[in-house]
């Protein structure tokens, strides 16, 4: 069996990776550029499990299970590193605790350990907070982050022992369909032929499938993200002004470099290499209030990717009607990242079990826009 | 504590007027430095080798580039870390550190962020080397208003280390050395009303809607020109060899910004890698400098620079080593030493010719690169080509990118020397006047444009010199036919104008 994969971001790589796990001989992955080229290589690295649906709590604190069992195995020793330095939400507002105290009990019956913490255990969990601007914070310590360079290396090299082929610089320009089966993948080096197919092209999904008549409602927004120079660890937490709009982040990434990132306003489908210039002191001020040290640190690179965002902010999986042999995995809405190691896995079983071992994902198909079936959040917050 | 001078007080034909004392603290100990000097080059002066420990590794570094394109001098200066030395001024009572592995976050940081101010300018010239200097006075001379950033701390790029007479004309400064040439450009730069300079300052980016970004110190500028030059230089290649990250290790030019800048001795022995002229002029610098010289290695088979250089450095005995390349580099905190050893003709190594020299100076002279990455992400279309040092934008003959009215000249348009930076410079500014000036003066700019790429193309690049560059700059122009074509196959990321 040939099971052709488009995309090497980390939603294709870990498929291949589970595929090849599991037994599968004869993997390849399609990457029009290279490898992390896509949402992947611009993300911000972090990973947590403290959501608002049943779905996604249930399918990222597996992918949480996952990312430790394979930073300790062999992915592990091929770089693969996953640092459970927690997230912290800050209140500037009292209020806003008030939401935290209902987010977290949410959270606790569902069996993920957020807790809302004064301002002494905020300061000993991010030392260089300005914490005179802060009301409260929630903290959620099962989250983490995994530096994503080192995570694809390891990817590459595990999934390149195991037989699994990578194609970068072959973009797939069209599938081609007989019947109710796809057949190839046309791409820029000529047509690859295969048994199964698994769409994981973020970005270019949507596109992509509509070449064999498939319509997927994602949108592509840009988000834009900085980074500054390294420095010694100061601290492990992803941090979140949740009071500010656009909600600006920082994170310091395990090479040592501080990612600041926040929303501004973009029309999807906006190129990704048309930057603006008034997103560092956007995204700079709220943060260098809340982290003076900031003034004084140089910012190296700046760059945007796209969220492939559905209605429902929830991805799409597993197989379509119409086809007998056609997966997705794409639709991650800013959060495909942390799924890596869940979608793997589950996109897997599909493909060589006909079902994923965790139900909630069945409700993830692309039928459910058809039939209505969004995903209820269980809390609506904000 | 500095157990050395390293300052050069007698020079054969440079005379360094040093300016008032100051003092400022290193590593917690007052030591003493000239005012004008930067901090690498003073710390340099009175001994200092080691400017800071690696990353990772913990291994010791100093500087490299001296020019603000590298990494190799960052240290702690006033409590923030990764500080460029090389382009930092001393100050009185300031406090320089050396840094140690990752640094802390910065310990002090300034009460306020950076003032954000908005600058109206018709041409923004980015890099105050030879290029730079005469877009901006070109430009200048027609009544445009000018904006020229250059992150270093004075004007004149490459120009400030030249000690060498130019050639040609006397409207191309011949007779004139190039630090002479520097004085005089910004010097007429200074006395034009219709120009304004920000040294210390970066041009960080190019965004949507035409929008440059220049950081200066505490100070953020945004500028929507209606055309921009480049004019960023280029930094020196690397090599690698096992230890060529040793303090002493640097590149030849920034052995030159140190000796012929700054008139201090870069070290007492050196060895040279590369014999293009670079190699070759900064080994006769050496020697003026003071210097010894043991020799210079060649990977081909023959020298690559200009005979009258070669000839010049083979009078004072130093040996020319062709078919020779370093292998390592060897010392605990600074060079001691390095092995050398022959190639055969496929640039390998020939085993059992190694051969060790003492030194104490490793100085990298095999190419630079140019300097062309805000034009890169601006998505202008860019090629690579080897005779000019790497990926350089695709141009029209007068020197305008894929990015409408974003220009080139000089050595970011591809490795070439100094007049014809010059030249380049005065085109794209010409160009650019011929489209913003009404009437007469417009047509004028055009006409003298025409002359000068005519007098570039069919009289100084025919020169056997610089028939390579004149083959990379060949390879890299492009008809404003395909120009177009270009553009709407690969569409840039913004547009001036
Ligand atoms: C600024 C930013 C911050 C983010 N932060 C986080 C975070 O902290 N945590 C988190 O979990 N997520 C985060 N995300 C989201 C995350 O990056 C994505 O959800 C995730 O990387 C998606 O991975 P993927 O493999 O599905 O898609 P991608 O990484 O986009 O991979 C798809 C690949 O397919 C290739 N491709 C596309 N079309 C074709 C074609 N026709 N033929 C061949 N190849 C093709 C692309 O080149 C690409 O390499 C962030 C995203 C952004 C932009």
């Amino acid at each position: 069996m040939k099971i052709v994969i488009v995309g090497a971001g980390i939603s294709g790589l870990f498929t291949a990776y589970s595929l090849a796990k599991m037994g599968v001989r004869d993997v390849v992955v399609l990457e029009k550029r290279y490898v992390g080229y896509g949402s992947t290589g611009r993300c911000a690295t972090g990973i947590r499990a403290s959501f608002t649906s049943e779905e996604h709590i249930v399918l990222m604190k597996e992918s949480i299970r996952l990312w430790k069992e394979y930073s300790e195995g062999e992915l592990g020793r091929y770089g693969l590193n996953f640092v459970q330095g927690g997230y912290v939400w800050l209140a500037r507002k009292e209020e806003t605790v008030d939401t935290f105290r209902k987010l977290v009990a949410l959270h606790n019956s569902l069996g993920v350990p957020t807790r809302v913490i004064d301002r002494d255990e905020l300061r000993s969990l991010v030392p260089p907070l300005n914490t005179n601007l802060v009301a409260g914070a929630m903290h959620d310590p099962m989250a983490g982050k995994s530096y994503v360079f080192t995570t694809l290396r390891a990817l590459m090299k595990a999934c390149r022992e195991l037989g699994v082929r990578i194609a970068t610089g072959t973009e797939v320009r069209k599938l081609i369909a007989r019947g109710s089966r796809i057949v190839a993948a046309e791409t820029s080096k000529g047509e690859v032929s295969g048994d199964i197919f698994v769409i994981a092209a973020g970005a270019g999904s949507r596109e992509l499938l509509k070449t064999v008549g498939i319509e997927i409602p994602t949108k592509n927004i840009p988000r834009h993200i900085l980074t500054t120079e390294p420095y010694q660890r100061a601290f492990e937490p992803l941090v979140i002004d949740w009071d500010t709009p656009g909600v600006p982040y920082i994170v310091q990434i395990i090479e040592g470099n501080f990612f600041i990132g926040r929303d501004i306003e973009e029309e999807p489908e906006q190129s990704i290499y048309s930057q603006r210039i008034d997103f560092m002191p956007k995204a700079l001020k709220p943060i260098a209030e809340l982290f003076p040290f900031i003034k004084a640190v140089r910012v190296l690179r700046y760059w945007i990717g796209y969220y492939v965002a559905t209605p429902d902010n929830h991805p799409i999986y597993g197989p379509v009607n119409n086809f007998d042999n056609l997966f997705i995995a794409t639709g991650f809405s800013g959060h495909g990242y942390m799924m890596g190691p869940v979608t793997g896995k589950i996109i897997a079983e599909w493909i060589l079990e006909g079902r994923p071992s965790i139900p909630q994902a069945e409700k993830l198909t692309l039928d459910r826009f058809e039939r209505g079936a969004l995903v209820r959040e269980l809390a609506v917050i904000g | 504590m500095p157990p050395s001078d390293r300052r050069i007080w007698d020079h054969p034909i440079l005379v360094f007027e040093r300016g008032k004392k100051v003092r400022f603290f290193f590593e917690g100990v007052e030591v003493e430095a000239y005012e004008g000097e930067s901090v690498a080059a003073a710390l340099y002066a009175i001994g200092i080798d080691v400017f800071s420990y690696s990353a990772k590794l913990g291994r010791p570094r100093g500087p490299f580039c001296m020019i603000g394109k590298c990494s190799s001098c960052f240290m702690i200066v006033d409590g923030v870390p990764n500080t460029r030395t090389c382009v930092e001024l001393v100050r009185d009572g300031m406090r320089v550190e050396r840094q140690r592995g990752l640094a802390p976050i910065p310990s002090t940081t300034p009460p306020e962020g950076a003032e954000e101010e908005v600058l109206e300018a018709d041409v923004l010239v980015i890099g105050g080397g030879p290029a730079g200097l005469s877009a901006a006075l070109e430009a200048a001379s027609y009544g445009l208003d000018v904006v020229l950033v250059d992150e270093h701390f004075r004007l004149g790029g490459q120009l400030v280390k030249q000690t060498h007479k130019f050639f040609g004309s006397k409207e191309l400064f011949g007779g004139l050395r190039g630090f002479q040439i520097a004085e005089v450009m910004s010097e007429k730069l200074s006395k034009m009303s219709n120009v304004r300079v920000l040294l210390r300052s970066v041009a960080y980016g190019v965004f949507r809607g035409g929008w440059v970004g220049i950081a200066s110190r505490n100070k953020l500028y945004r500028v929507r020109p209606r055309a921009v030059v480049v004019a960023s230089g280029a930094s020196e290649q690397y090599l690698a060899f096992p230890g060529n990250d040793l303090p002493g290790v640097m590149g030849a030019g920034g052995a030159q910004t140190l000796m012929n800048e700054f008139g201090v001795r870069p070290g007492e022995k050196a060895l040279v890698v590369g014999s293009g002229n670079v190699g070759l002029i900064v080994s006769y610098q050496l020697l003026q400098a003071g210097v010894k010289v043991v020799a210079i290695l060649e990977i081909m088979p023959s020298i690559g620079g200009w005979f009258v250089h070669a000839a010049k450095v083979r009078r004072y005995g130093v040996p020319i080593m062709t078919s020779h390349t370093i292998s390592a580099a060897w010392g605990s905190e600074r060079v001691e030493g390095a092995t050398i050893v022959k190639v055969d003709e496929r640039f390998n190594p020939i085993p059992g010719s190694e051969r060790d020299v003492e030194c104490d100076l490793i100085l990298i002279s095999v190419g630079l690169a140019p300097d062309a990455r805000l034009l890169a992400q601006a998505r202008a279309v860019m090629r690579w080509v080897p005779e000019l040092g790497g990926p350089v934008p695709l141009r029209t003959i007068d020197l305008e990118t894929s990015v409408p009215n974003m220009y080139v000249a000089g050595d970011a348009s591809g490795i070439e020397e100094a007049t014809s930076a010059m030249i380049e410079g005065r085109i794209a500014a010409l160009s650019i006047v011929s489209k913003l000036a009404e009437g007469r003066r417009g047509v004028e700019a055009a006409e003298k444009a025409k002359k000068l790429v005519d007098f570039l193309w069919n009289e100084y690049r025919t020169s056997p010199l610089l028939s390579r560059a004149r083959r990379g700059k060949e390879k890299a122009t492009v008809s404003h036919e395909e120009m177009e074509k270009l553009r709407r196959e690969f569409p840039p990321a913004a547009s001036f104008g």
